[in-house]
C-alpha cells in the first residue's frame, strides 16, 4: 500500500512543476529583487563596499608588481616607503569594506526575509477558503521556512556576491590587458570553455535540485500528517507503516540530495583545473616572454596572482549562480503563494467605495457607504459546485428575515455547511445570486460582511492561551464583565468556573486541554461576544449533551431576537426551537416516518430538484 | 549578531592583508640586499595566500557551530523524551471483548482528577453507552482503554488481565476507535479504509464501507474507492468522514469497538441505518458508545451517565426512564415525540 501513498499521479500540491519552464526566470527574480530595492540606502553601501573590496584585491598585485619592477631595477636603491603606504592603505580599505558589507549584507537579509514572510502570511489570510481545499499544510509550512530563507540569502549575499565578482573580474582583466595585451587575450581564452561547463552542469543541477525541494515539502507535509493524525496512527498501531512510509520519502530526499552534491562536487573542480590551466598558460607564455625580455617579472608574477583571483568570483558566481538556479524552485513557489489570487475578494469598485468613506458617528453606514443594518437576506437560484465536482447545490431559493431563526437539515453530504459556506462568502455561488437587502453580496465589502458573521463550528478552534483571550477573540475591546456574560448565555460559565485558574486557565496549544464539547462552548461564547447580524451554527452543540444546549438555548432566545440565525443540527432538540426548517437532501433515502405531524416532512424525501421546483421548503416549527 | 560578524570579518581581514604586506615589504628588502630571489619571494606570497583562506573561514565555521549547538540542543528535546514502553506482556489469542472497570482515578496533571472512581462492567459482545457533559470525562475514559494514557488507580481489567500489563501495540491491535473529528491520511479512500487491515479485499472493504452507510456515497466519487481525500478530508463533509473513519474501525473488526461521539455529524436517517447495521453485527464487538443523541444510546445494554468524572446513573434505558434523573431529564427535553419517531424507525428499518 505504501506505493499507493507515495504515488506521484495522485499526489497533488497545488502546484504544476511543468508549467514552470526550464531556466533562469528573469521576471521571477526581478520581483523577488523588488523586496531588496526595498532597502535602496542599506543596497547601495553593500555595492559600494562591495566594490571597494574588488578594488582593493585589484590593487594588491599591482603593488607587488610595481615593488618586483623597481627591485629588479633599481636594486638596493629602490624606494618602497611609497608602496608600503599604499599597500596598508588598501588594507584599511578592504577591513572597512569587509566589515560594512558584511553588517549591510546581513541587516538586508533579515528584513527580506522578515519582509517575504509578512507578504506571504498576509496573503494566507486573505486567500479564499478554497485554497486551502487541497494544499497540505506542510506545503505551505515549507514555503514559508526553508524557502523563505533560502531566497533572502540569495537576495542579500548573492546579490553582494554578484556585484563583487563583476567588478572584480572586469577589473582584473582590465588590468591584464592593460599590461600585456596577448598575454591576456591567451590566459581568457579559457572563458568561453569555462562558459560552456557552467551552462551544462548548471542544467543538471537545477534538475536534481528541484526534485530535493519538491522531496522536502513532502516530507514537511509528512511531518505534519503525523503530528496531526498521532491518535489515529497509534489507535490502528499504524507506527511502523508510518515510519516506513516515511523512510521512503526520507530515501528519495537522500538520492536526489547526493546526486544533487555530485554534481557540484564534479563542476567545483572543472572550474578549478580550467583556471589552474589558465595559470600554466599564463606562466608558459610569461616565461618566455621574460626571458625574450617583453615582459618584466614583476608583471608575469602579477599575472599569475590575477588568473588564480580571476577564477575566484567564476567559483563565487557559479556556486550563487547553481543556488539561485536551485532556490528558483522555491522561488517559484513562494512567489505563487505570495502572488496567488484570492478567488473572493472586494471588485474595484467596493475598493474605491471604501477609500472615499468618512467613518459614520451614527454607526448606520457600513464601510463600503451603503447600509450598514441586513433586513432581509435572499437566495435567488443558487447553485454550487466545487472545482470540477458534481453540484453541491441545485437552484436554492430562499428568504430569511431578520429575526428569523432557520434550521438546516438534511443528511450528510447534502450540502448544508455549503450552503452556510456561500452565506458567509467564503465560497461564492457559481450560479445565481445572493441578495442582502436587494444587493448582491459580491456588491458589498467582504469584510463588512464578515465582521458582521458570527460563526461557531462543529470542530471549533481554539488557540492558545487562556480561556478568557480566547472567548475575547470575537471582540478585542471587551470587557471581563462581557466576557462572562458570553459565556454565561453560552452555557460555559460553569465549567470555566470549575477550572483551577478560572478565566485565566491556559487551554494548551489549539486547546488541547479541553474536550471537544467545552471547545463548542468556548467557541459559542466568542460568536456571543462578537454581536453578529448574522449568527451561523453549524453542528455548534453537536459535541454537548442536551442540558446544557436547552440551557444554551434558552440564553439565546432573546439574542437571537433581532438577528438572523443558522442551525445546522441533526438532533431534533437542536432544531425544534427554529422558525423554519429548511430541508436539504439529496434524494436517496427511503422514507422511513409515519405521518407524524410536523416533523413527518424533516423526513420525506427532499431532494434539491425538489426544492427547486418548489421553490424552497419551509415548515413552521411552531 | 550582524555587527558581531561584521567586525570578526573586517578585522581578520586587517591581520591577515597585513601579514602579506609585511612581506611583501620585507621580502623586497631582502631581495635587494640580495639573501632571496624574486621567484621564493612570490612562492612565499603565494603560500601565504594559501594559509590565508582557511582562516578567513574560520568565522563562518565558529558561527555555524554555534547555530548547529542550538539546533543539536532542540533535536536532542525531541529525542531524549522517554518512549512509550513496549515491553508488556502479549496474550497469545485476540480478547473476548470482557471488560471490567473498577474504581478507576485518573488525572491528567496530577491535581485535577478527570475521573474519578468509576466502575463498571461489560460482557463480550455487550454495547456500553456513555452519556454526560462536556469535560465530564467520556473521551477521557476510551483514551485510558487504548492506553493512550496510563490511569493512576484502580484497576481496567480486559478478560481478566490488568489493563497496565498488557503491551500498548496488542491493546490497540484490539481496539478500534472512530472519533468525532476523524483523521484522515492525505491518500485515497481504500487506502484510508486498509489502514484498518492491510491486507482487506476488496470485497471487505465494501462490505465494511455499506455497514458504515458509506459506499453509496464512496461510488458517487469520479474514481470511486481510488478518490483522494484531501488533507484531513476537506473534499469530503464531516459525516462523510466520519463514517469512512467507521468503516475503517469495521473493517479491522476488532473484540472492542469505541465510538467516540462518532456520528454525531451523521443525519438521524443515516445514523439508523448504522445502528442497524451495528445491531447486525451484535456479538462480534464489545461496543463502547459515546454520544448526546437518545437514539444513538436507547438501546445499549446499559447507559452510564458521567457527571464531573463520576458515574451519576448507570442502567438500561427502560431502568434510566424509571429513574428520576439526568437521563430522564435528558429524555424529556429530546422530546417523547423524537423517542415515538425513533422507536418507528426502528420497527420500520429493521
Amino acid at each position: 500500500m505504501s506505493d499507493v501513498f507515495f504515488d506521484d499521479d495522485n499526489y497533488s500540491d497545488g502546484f504544476d512543476d511543468d508549467s514552470f519552464k526550464q531556466g533562469m526566470k528573469l521576471n521571477l527574480w526581478k520581483k523577488l529583487l523588488g523586496y531588496t530595492l526595498v532597502y535602496r540606502v542599506e543596497v547601495i553601501m553593500l555595492a559600494t563596499f562591495a566594490i571597494t573590496t574588488a578594488i582593493a584585491e585589484i590593487a594588491f598585485p599591482l603593488i607587488t608588481r610595481a615593488v618586483i619592477d623597481a627591485v629588479d631595477e633599481f636594486g638596493t636603491d629602490a624606494n618602497l616607503w611609497g608602496y608600503a603606504g599604499a599597500y596598508f592603505g588598501f588594507v584599511l580599505l578592504i577591513c572597512i569594506s569587509v566589515g560594512g558589507f558584511i553588517w549591510y549584507g546581513g541587516k538586508i537579509r533579515t528584513h527580506v526575509s522578515h519582509d517575504i514572510r509578512r507578504s506571504g502570511f498576509e496573503n494566507l489570510q486573505r486567500l479564499s477558503f478554497s485554497y486551502y481545499d487541497f494544499r497540505p499544510v506542510g506545503w505551505l509550512m515549507a514555503r514559508m521556512t526553508s524557502d523563505c530563507e533560502r531566497l533572502s540569502n540569495i537576495l542579500a549575499w548573492g546579490l553582494l556576491d554578484l556585484i563583487w565578482g563583476i567588478t572584480m573580474m572586469a577589473g582584473i582583466a582590465v588590468a591584464m590587458l592593460y599590461m600585456d595585451f596577448l598575454l591576456a587575450i591567451a590566459v581568457l581564452s579559457v572563458l568561453p570553455i569555462l562558459a560552456w561547463v557552467s551552462i551544462t552542469f548548471q542544467k543538471r543541477i537545477l534538475k536534481s535540485a528541484r526534485s530535493v525541494r519538491k522531496t522536502n515539502s513532502r516530507i514537511t507535509g509528512s511531518f505534519n500528517e503525523s503530528i496531526m493524525g498521532v491518535q489515529t496512527s497509534k489507535a490502528f498501531v499504524r507506527e511502523a507503516e508510518n515510519l516506513n512510509n516515511f523512510s521512503q520519502l526520507s530515501t528519495r530526499m537522500f538520492d536526489s540530495s547526493v546526486l544533487n552534491a555530485v554534481q557540484a562536487a564534479v563542476y567545483l573542480p572543472i572550474v578549478l583545473t580550467l583556471g589552474a590551466l589558465a595559470s600554466g598558460l599564463a606562466l608558459v607564455l610569461g616565461g618566455v616572454e621574460v626571458i625574450a625580455g617583453f615582459v618584466t617579472t614583476g608583471t608575469l608574477i602579477a599575472f599569475l596572482t590575477y588568473t588564480r583571483h580571476f577564477f575566484e568570483p567564476i567559483e563565487e558566481l557559479a556556486h550563487w549562480f547553481a543556488e539561485m538556479q536551485m532556490a528558483q524552485a522555491s522561488a517559484e513557489r513562494t512567489i505563487s503563494l505570495i502572488e496567488a489570487e484570492s478567488e473572493i475578494k472586494d471588485s474595484p469598485r467596493i475598493n474605491k467605495a471604501m477609500k472615499a468613506h468618512e467613518p459614520d458617528p451614527s454607526g448606520l453606514v457600513a464601510i463600503d457607504g451603503m447600509k450598514d443594518v441586513i433586513g432581509l437576506i435572499e437566495f435567488e437560484d443558487v447553485s454550487f459546485n466545487y472545482t470540477d465536482g458534481p453540484a453541491v447545490l441545485k437552484n436554492i431559493n430562499l428568504t430569511i428575515r431578520q429575526g428569523e431563526s432557520i434550521a438546516v437539515v438534511g443528511s450528510t453530504g447534502g450540502g448544508k455547511t455549503t450552503l452556510v459556506n456561500l452565506l458567509c462568502r467564503f465560497y461564492e455561488p457559481t450560479s445565481g445570486r445572493i441578495l442582502l437587502d436587494g444587493v448582491d453580496y459580491r456588491d458589498r465589502s467582504l469584510h463588512w460582511l464578515q465582521s458582521n458573521l458570527g460563526i461557531v463550528l462543529q470542530s471549533s478552534h481554539v488557540f492558545g492561551g487562556t480561556i478568557a483571550d480566547n472567548i475575547r477573540y470575537g471582540k478585542l475591546d471587551a470587557s471581563d464583565e462581557e466576557i462572562r456574560l458570553a459565556a454565561t448565555r453560552a452555557g460555559a460559565d460553569s465549567f470555566i468556573r470549575s477550572k483551577e485558574n478560572g478565566y485565566d486557565q491556559q487551554v494548551g496549544e489549539g486547546g488541547n486541554q479541553l474536550s471537544a464539547g467545552q471547545k463548542q462552548l468556548i467557541s459559542f461564547a466568542r460568536a456571543i461576544l462578537a454581536d453578529p447580524q448574522i449568527l451561523v451554527m453549524d453542528e455548534a452543540t453537536s459535541s454537548v449533551d442536551t442540558v446544557t444546549e436547552q440551557y444554551i438555548q434558552q440564553g439565546m432566545q432573546k439574542l437571537l431576537q433581532d438577528r438572523f440565525s443558522l442551525v445546522i443540527a441533526h438532533r431534533l432538540s437542536t432544531i425544534r426551537n427554529a422558525d423554519r426548517i429548511l430541508v436539504i437532501e439529496q434524494g436517496n433515502h427511503a422514507a422511513l416516518l409515519g405521518q407524524e405531524g410536523r416533523y413527518y416532512s424533516l423526513y420525506t424525501r427532499q431532494s434539491i430538484q425538489d426544492l427547486s421546483r418548489r421553490q424552497h421548503v419551509w415548515l413552521t416549527a411552531k | 549578531m550582524n555587527l558581531l560578524l561584521a567586525a570578526y570579518f573586517g578585522f581578520s581581514d586587517m591581520i591577515c592583508m597585513s601579514q602579506i604586506g609585511v612581506i611583501l615589504i620585507v621580502g623586497a628588502l631582502w631581495v635587494m640586499g640580495g639573501s632571496l630571489t624574486v621567484g621564493t619571494l612570490f612562492a612565499f606570497l603565494t603560500y601565504v595566500g594559501m594559509v590565508i583562506w582557511p582562516i578567513r573561514h574560520m568565522g563562518r565555521v565558529l558561527t555555524d557551530t554555534g547555530k548547529a549547538m542550538v539546533s543539536l540542543g532542540r533535536l536532542c528535546e525531541i529525542l531524549l523524551v522517554a518512549e512509550e514502553s513496549q515491553h508488556e506482556r502479549i496474550p497469545s489469542g485476540p480478547l473476548s471483548g470482557e471488560i471490567e472497570v473498577s474504581q478507576l482515578a485518573f488525572s491528567f496533571n496530577g491535581d485535577q482528577e478527570v475521573l474519578r472512581d468509576i466502575s463498571f462492567h461489560i460482557r463480550p459482545g455487550e454495547t456500553l453507552a456513555l452519556m454526560g457533559p462536556p469535560g465530564s470525562g467520556k473521551s477521557t475514559l476510551a483514551q485510558l482503554l487504548l492506553r493512550l494514557y496510563d490511569y493512576q488507580s484502580g484497576s481496567i481489567l480486559l478478560d481478566g488481565n490488568e489493563l497496565s500489563r498488557l503491551n500498548r501495540k496488542y491493546v490497540r491491535s484490539q481496539i478500534s476507535i472512530v472519533l468525532q473529528e476523524p483523521f484522515l491520511y492525505s491518500a485515497s479512500i481504500g487506502v484510508n479504509l486498509q489502514v484498518g487491515r492491510l491486507d482487506a479485499s476488496d470485497s471487505d472493504l465494501t462490505d465494511a464501507a455499506s455497514a458504515a452507510c458509506i459506499h453509496d456515497s464512496i461510488m458517487q466519487f469520479p474514481r470511486g474507492y481510488k478518490s483522494i481525500v484531501g488533507e484531513r478530508g476537506v473534499t469530503l463533509s464531516g459525516g462523510q468522514r466520519q463514517r469512512i473513519a467507521l468503516a475503517r474501525a469495521l473493517l479491522k473488526d476488532p473484540p472492542i469497538l469505541i465510538l467516540d461521539d462518532a456520528l454525531s455529524a451523521v443525519d438521524t436517517d443515516t445514523e439508523a441505518m448504522i445502528l442497524n447495521a451495528l445491531r447486525s453485527r451484535r456479538g462480534r464487538h464489545t461496543t463502547i458508545v459515546i454520544a448526546h443523541r437518545l437514539s444513538t444510546v436507547m438501546h445499549a445494554d446499559r447507559i452510564l451517565v458521567l457527571h464531573d468524572g463520576l458515574v451519576q446513573q448507570s442502567g438500561d434505558h427502560h431502568e434510566l426512564m424509571n429513574q428520576s434523573g439526568t437521563y430522564r431529564r435528558l429524555c424529556e427535553i429530546q422530546g417523547a415525540m423524537e423517542v415515538e419517531i425513533e422507536d418507528k424507525r426502528q420497527r420500520i428499518s429493521s
